[in-house]
Parts: C-alpha cells; sequence; structure tokens
C-alpha cells in the first residue's frame, strides 16, 4: 500500500531510503532532524504510525542511536538516519552496538565537513569515520548508494546484513543521492527478500547471548520472549556477563573481527566496467561513480579504453578483487569528494607500480566527468 | 554460594541455654561487616564478631521486625521460621 | 542440622553471578535493590516481563546482580535505551537506575525529555552526591562545600534539587526516599512502579568509601545516622516549625499525578493516521 511494488515513480533518494525501510518491514525509526536526511524521518512520520510502528524523533543523535539499540534488544528492527554532525555524535553508541552485537541500521546522508561545513552541499568526508569513528577495534559493515534505486535496494541489504551479522550497518549517501530525484522501477514485492535474526532453539537453561559458532554469529533472543539474559557494553562472555579473563576477552573480540572477517564473500558488492583490457582505471564510489561512468563513455568515444571499478560495500574493503584488477594497471584514478580517503586503502592494496592519482573536490559540487577525462589525459 | 551459616552463637562461645531455635540467619561469606544491622536493630540482637562479622548475640531479644534482614546491603541476613526456611515479613502484602 | 535457605529476596538474584556483590562495605545500592526487588515481589510481575536498564557508574552494576532482562549502557544514556526497549515491546515493565551523575550531569538531556514525554517506565536515581566509580568526583548534586577528589576546595557549584527539576521537566510522579528508611522505600518504590506514566524517584544512599571519606564520615553508620536525623517526611514538615527544618531535606511522594501516558498517546496517533491516509487511498 505504502511501498509502489513493481511501480515506476519519481523519487527522491531519501525518500526511497525510507520506502526501503519500511519494505524491509521496519518497526521503530528513532531521529533527530538534520539536513540532509531530515526527509527520511519526515516521510516515515507520516507512514509509521498509519502501519502501528513506532517513529519518536529523540532529544539529539545520541538518544536516537540509543533508542533504536534498546529497541532492537526488545525486538524491534530499528534504523536511524542523520548526516556527519549526528553521525559524530552516534560513535559511541555505534561501538556499544558493535560490542553487544545488536542489529541496527545508521544512515548517514554526508555533507561536506568538517564541523558545521556545507550542510546543504555534498561530500564523502565520512568514509574513515564510518571505519574508525568509534573507539577501539571493531566489526564495521559500510555501503554507498550511487542512485535513488540503490538507496531502495541498500537500505533492505542493510536491515538484512545486519540482522544475519548481530552489528551495525551503515549506509552511507551522500547529500546528491539522497536529494535527487529519479525516475525508478521499484521491484515487486516478492523479489525482495527480508531476512530475520534466527530465533534461539535452545531450551532457557541453556541459552547463551553470544555462544560460540563457527559463524561467530549465534541466534539472538530479545527481551521479554522467556531468554533472561544480560547485555553490557564491558567485554563479557558467552552469557554476556562482564569478564577480564584473557582467554574470554580473547574469544569476544575474536568473534567480533571474525564475524566479518572469514564472511568477505557474503560482504563484498563491486561494480567493474571493462577492466580487462584497460591500463587505467578509474576507481570511484557513490555518486562520483557516474561521473567515472561517463569519463569512461567520453574516454571510448575519443578510442581511449578506461576501466572503472566501483565498491558497493566500502567496508569491509574489497582488498582481494581490488588487487586481482589493479594490479596489473598503470594508472588508477581516484575521484572522491575530499582530500583522499579511500585512495589510501587502493594505495594499500595494489602494487608500487601501480600509479595512483587523485581527482579530488572538497567545493561542495560533483566531480564533473571532464574533470576526470582532464586528469587521465595529464597522467597519460 | 554460602556454605555454612553461623547460628545465633558467637565465634567460640557455646550458645547460651534456652537459646530458641535460630530464626537469624547471617551468612558471614556475604557479611562485609558495614555493620548497619548491628547498630540499627532496635533490640541490640546483634554483635559484631572479632572477624568483623554481623553476630546473632540475643536471638531471644528479636521481634522480627526485618530491619537488619532488608538494611544489609549485601543480603547476607535471613530470617526463617522454625524450619529454617526463609520467610517475607507478615502483612508484607497489605 | 537444618538446611540453610537464603533470603527470598534471593529468588530474584543472578546465581551464576559472584556474591557477595562489588559494592563496598556500607554502600546504600545494595539495600534498595532489595527494595526493588521486594516491590517487584508485592506487584506480582514476571521475571521475563522485567527489564532493568542503567548507564555507567556503581549503580550502574546493579542490573547484572537481577535475574531479569538487564541492559547495562552507556553512560547517561539509559533512559534513551529504555525509551527504545518500551516502544518496542510495551508490555514490558522497564526499571532504569542511574547514580546521580549519570542520570543528572551526562544524562541531564535524557531524563528531562524523558520526563517530559511521560513514557510509561520508572527512573530510579540513586543520589550518592558524587562519582563513586570513578574515584569520588563532585556531581551536579555534591553539596556546596563538600569536598571530593575534584574539590579538594570544598564544592563550589550550587547543585540542583532532582525532584524540583523532575516535576518542572514533567514527570508524573516523584519521590524521595533513602535507604534507611527501607520500608518506606518499599513502598515508593511499588507505588512508582504501578504507577501509568514516568515515575522518578529519588534515593539518598552512603557513599562511605569516596564520599564519606572525603568529608570524615567514613563510618558507614555515620552516613546512616545522617540519613535518619537530616531527613523529615512531607506530613511531619507540615507540622514542623520552619527553623527546625533548616537543612532538612524532605522524604516522600511530592508529585503524583495523571497525565496521558505517551504510548497511549501513540495509539491514538496511529488511529488518526490509519484514517487520514485510508482517505487519500
Amino acid at each position: 500500500m505504502i511501498v509502489p511494488w513493481g511501480e515506476e515513480e519519481l523519487v527522491q533518494g531519501n525518500e526511497a531510503i525510507a520506502m526501503g525501510a519500511i519494505a524491509s518491514e521496519i518497526d521503530l525509526f528513532a531521529g533527530y532532524p538534520i539536513t540532509p536526511s531530515s526527509e527520511i524521518a519526515e516521510i516515515l512520520s507520516r507512514y509509521l504510525p498509519a502501519l502501528g510502528k513506532k517513529w519518536i524523533q529523540m532529544e539529539d543523535e545520541i538518544a536516537s542511536i540509543s533508542a533504536i539499540i534498546g529497541g532492537s534488544l526488545a525486538g524491534a528492527k530499528a534504523m536511524t538516519a542523520t548526516s556527519g554532525p549526528g553521525f559524530s555524535l552516534m560513535q559511541e553508541g555505534l561501538g556499544y552496538a558493535c560490542m553487544t552485537e545488536v542489529p541496527i541500521v545508521i544512515v548517514n546522508v554526508m555533507r561536506a565537513g568538517p564541523s558545521t561545513g556545507l550542510p546543504t552541499q555534498a561530500a564523502q568526508g565520512d568514509v574513515m569515520q564510518a571505519r574508525w569513528g568509534t573507539h577501539g577495534d571493531h566489526p564495521v559493515i559500510a555501503m554507498v548508494p550511487c542512485s535513488v534505486r540503490e538507496c531502495f535496494d541498500l537500505t533492505v541489504r542493510a536491515f538484512n546484513l545486519a540482522e544475519c551479522f548481530r552489528t551495525p550497518v551503515l549506509l552511507l549517501a551522500d547529500e546528491i543521492v539522497g536529494h535527487m530525484r529519479e525516475r525508478i522501477a521499484f521491484p515487486g514485492e516478492d523479489e525482495v527478500e527480508i531476512k530475520c535474526q534466527p530465533e534461539p532453539d535452545v531450551p532457557i537453561e541453556w541459552y547463551e547471548h553470544y555462544h560460540p559458532t563457527a559463524s561467530n554469529v549465534s541466534p539472538m533472543a530479545r527481551f521479554g520472549t522467556g531468554y533472561r539474559f544480560h547485555v553490557t557494553g564491558l567485554t563479557h562472555d558467552a552469557h554476556g556477563f562482564p569478564t577480564r579473563k584473557v582467554e574470554e576477552v580473547m574469544a569476544k573480540l575474536g568473534r567480533l573481527k571474525h564475524k566479518i572477517t572469514r564472511r568477505l564473500d557474503e560482504l563484498e558488492d563491486v561494480r567493474l566496467h571493462g577492466l580487462e583490457d584497460s591500463k587505467v582505471v578509474i576507481f570511484a564510489y557513490g555518486s562520483v561513480y557516474r561521473s567515472a561512468l561517463a569519463a569512461q563513455q567520453i574516454l571510448a568515444e575519443e578510442g581511449m579504453k578506461v576501466g572503472v571499478f566501483r565498491p558497493v560495500t566500502i567496508w569491509p574493503f574489497p582488498d582481494v578483487t581490488a588487487k586481482k584488477y589493479l594490479d596489473d594497471k598503470e594508472v588508477v584514478i581516484v575521484p572522491e569528494l575530499n582530500q583522499g580517503q579511500i585512495i589510501h586503502e587502493v594505495e594499500r592494496v595494489t602494487l608500487d607500480a601501480v600509479r595512483i592519482v587523485p581527482v579530488q573536490r572538497i567545493d561542495g559540487y560533483q566531480i564533473t566527468p571532464e574533470q576526470i577525462v582532464e586528469q587521465i589525459g595529464e597522467v597519460v | 554460594m554460602a556454605e555454612k551459616a553461623e547460628a545465633g552463637t558467637k565465634p567460640g562461645k557455646a550458645p547460651e541455654e534456652g537459646a530458641e531455635k535460630p530464626l537469624i540467619r547471617i551468612y558471614p561469606e556475604w557479611c562485609k561487616g558495614c555493620g548497619i544491622c548491628v547498630a540499627f536493630c532496635p533490640k541490640q540482637v546483634l554483635e559484631m564478631g572479632e572477624d568483623q562479622k554481623a553476630h546473632v548475640a540475643h536471638p531471644e531479644r528479636c521481634i522480627r521486625c526485618f530491619l537488619c534482614a532488608r538494611r544489609c546491603p549485601d543480603f547476607a541476613i535471613a530470617l526463617t521460621d522454625e524450619e529454617g526456611r526463609a520467610v517475607k515479613k507478615e502483612g508484607d502484602d497489605q | 542440622m537444618m538446611a540453610v535457605h537464603l533470603p527470598y529476596e534471593h529468588k530474584y538474584l543472578r546465581h551464576k553471578k559472584k556474591f557477595p556483590h562489588v559494592w563496598c562495605p556500607g554502600c546504600g545500592i545494595g539495600i534498595l535493590m532489595g527494595s526493588i526487588i521486594r516491590a517487584i515481589i508485592d506487584l506480582d510481575w514476571k521475571k521475563d516481563d522485567v527489564v532493568v536498564s542503567s548507564g555507567i557508574g556503581c549503580t550502574s552494576r546493579m542490573p547484572v546482580y537481577l535475574d531479569f532482562n538487564t541492559l547495562h549502557t552507556t553512560h547517561g544514556r539509559a533512559l534513551a535505551f529504555s525509551t527504545g526497549v518500551k516502544l518496542a515491546n510495551p508490555t514490558l515493565k522497564v526499571i532504569t537506575v542511574m547514580g546521580d551523575g549519570d542520570a543528572l550531569a551526562i544524562g541531564g538531556n535524557h531524563i528531562i525529555h524523558t520526563a517530559r514525554r511521560n513514557m510509561d517506565m520508572t527512573a530510579i536515581v540513586v543520589n550518592n552526591n558524587n562519582y563513586g566509580m570513578t574515584g569520588g568526583q563532585f556531581s551536579p548534586t555534591t553539596p556546596e562545600g563538600a569536598r571530593t577528589s575534584t574539590t579538594p576546595y570544598g564544592m563550589m557549584e550550587p547543585n540542583f534539587d532532582v525532584c524540583d527539576l523532575m516535576s518542572g521537566a514533567g514527570a508524573t510522579f516523584v519521590a524521595r526516599g533513602t535507604v534507611y528508611h527501607v520500608m518506606e522505600l518499599d513502598r515508593i518504590f511499588k507505588r512508582a512502579m504501578e504507577k501509568k506514566g514516568f515515575s522518578v524517584v529519588e534515593v539518598l544512599s552512603p557513599c562511605p568509601t569516596s564520599f564519606g571519606r572525603a568529608n570524615n564520615q567514613a563510618d558507614p553508620v555515620d552516613m546512616m545516622e545522617s540519613l535518619r536525623d537530616d531527613t523529615v517526611t512531607v506530613k511531619q514538615a507540615t507540622k514542623m516549625k520552619q527553623q527546625d527544618l533548616e537543612g532538612k531535606i524532605l522524604r516522600g511522594i511530592f508529585r503524583d499525578v495523571d497525565v496521558p501516558e505517551y504510548l497511549d498517546r501513540y495509539e491514538e496517533l496511529c488511529q488518526r493516521a490509519r484514517e487520514r491516509l485510508e482517505m487519500n487511498q
């Protein structure tokens, strides 16, 4: 009724994110107004009550992420949406959700920073914050949409991954993707698979909230279902009780790490274009990827073959695939709406022989295809 | 958990004659010797032992007001019935 | 030899957890934990329905000892977590325990908004006038002139009255008790928990190790005597002369009003939304 299944509509990115949340059977949205993500909260405030789901505007972003963690523990599929400044406030909560292995979705519609910056203009300046923003080592899953349709699809995938990996999942849109409108075809309802965290199937007395398993993810009970358990940000044992015993600490931290590093294939999501027979590759993500494709087109028409490599899942970084397709290249162009962030990952994984060339724009406007073409012209 | 319970007698001192069945149990493992129960028992039933633990010195004076059990921060005092089962304060559920 | 039986409150403690618990000798948090348990017993609440959450600090170590759904969150944010829990499953009975710093300093923004919203839950602010866990620093309730590890020359700043603050923020049930007056505390907790809406109870509690030692009251019994001698009930105060009330802290229920509860309002909102959307369809 609310999600226009199987229909073509002119839709804004933020609206597609809201529709993706509804399609994912979201139970609780808690957020705080911030440009350029407020439309997500506004749209959900119109539809969630009608669906009998919970919507709340909290007193700040710290309260927002705290509320969705609490909601998830009590059985709700929960999401919040914010932008840079709010995302900064959410970092402690993000770390808590990682440590306590609570599935939540956090949408960050990135705007030009730092600080108040250019609130209504786009940037990709929070990429490293998404990876290292909260203190301590912790798992991270982050995806970057480049279109309005992907805003819908990746929100659904974010909910699914959060449930399957029992961890927070980040959706790093930027102001351009969030605010632009595109005519998109919504998938049919049957084409969208909604996944849920499996219910525990052991008697109450045997239930361990962090039961060791091969996948490092165990079925998660929720408050009020008869499994009474303890949740704490303190390093804890399989029961969730605080511990400082070395082997239990190492087991917990290992679990948090390996739940991601041992399932990279399930998380990896890349788009590869013309990488086989090209010596120059454009490595781009998010809205910049669209300029990269246009630049590839311009150069193709001028008779020059250029490849494009795009990570949709940006964290964990696709080390193996990037190495495989970039190590035999002469030049990798890395256009970013920041002063160089993912470029360091590209440099880390590729051989020294590969020349990595940045194209950076931080004035709040999109990198144009011409800028990329011009940079390639200078280098080649 | 509390293995042994010290019932009605001071360490090293034989229980007085005619001491009724022990109705107050103090768990020395859990008692931290804060002294609150001893200080505020309205009938001075309890005393601090040399081991810095509370002990039942005069069980016969106990009026079963439950203040000691409820003011114990460490859940170390239980008032029991004849069979030793811990009981709630009568008239508690009014 | 008769078998040894535990106090009946023990049926609500987690036996996998190590007892004696972590709090210092004479600390009042254990006393009010017992009081919370007795209130839950009297209200006949089922263990599966009860959620006890907390922030960070000495008080925050309470939930782990309790055989309920328990949640030890981040410093100051327990009530925001509890709001999410209650929203997701309104049948849950949510109790949030916090220290004075956890609830009123870093948690100040959250407690006033949780009070304003009037969502059905109970907040317990254990006021021992300092941050015990981190070594006795001053908190928003530390009395003027008092010594703490961060006020070596005596507390310079004014403090605020928790109950006035909470009433001002719109809490529909506001009360103050002490761990000395434990029978009264049992009744206050029971009333606070069964009350529909946001209930907050400030509980004055001794901190012998940090605040006590810093203010030559290291002996738990001394601090308990202060709770006995420096507080009077609201009823007693009405019969006392003004100068006798000097320096006395009031105990009892200050506010107990009925205001539409958040989730009831939200149900009405859902109804309005359904009607509006059906009209548009």
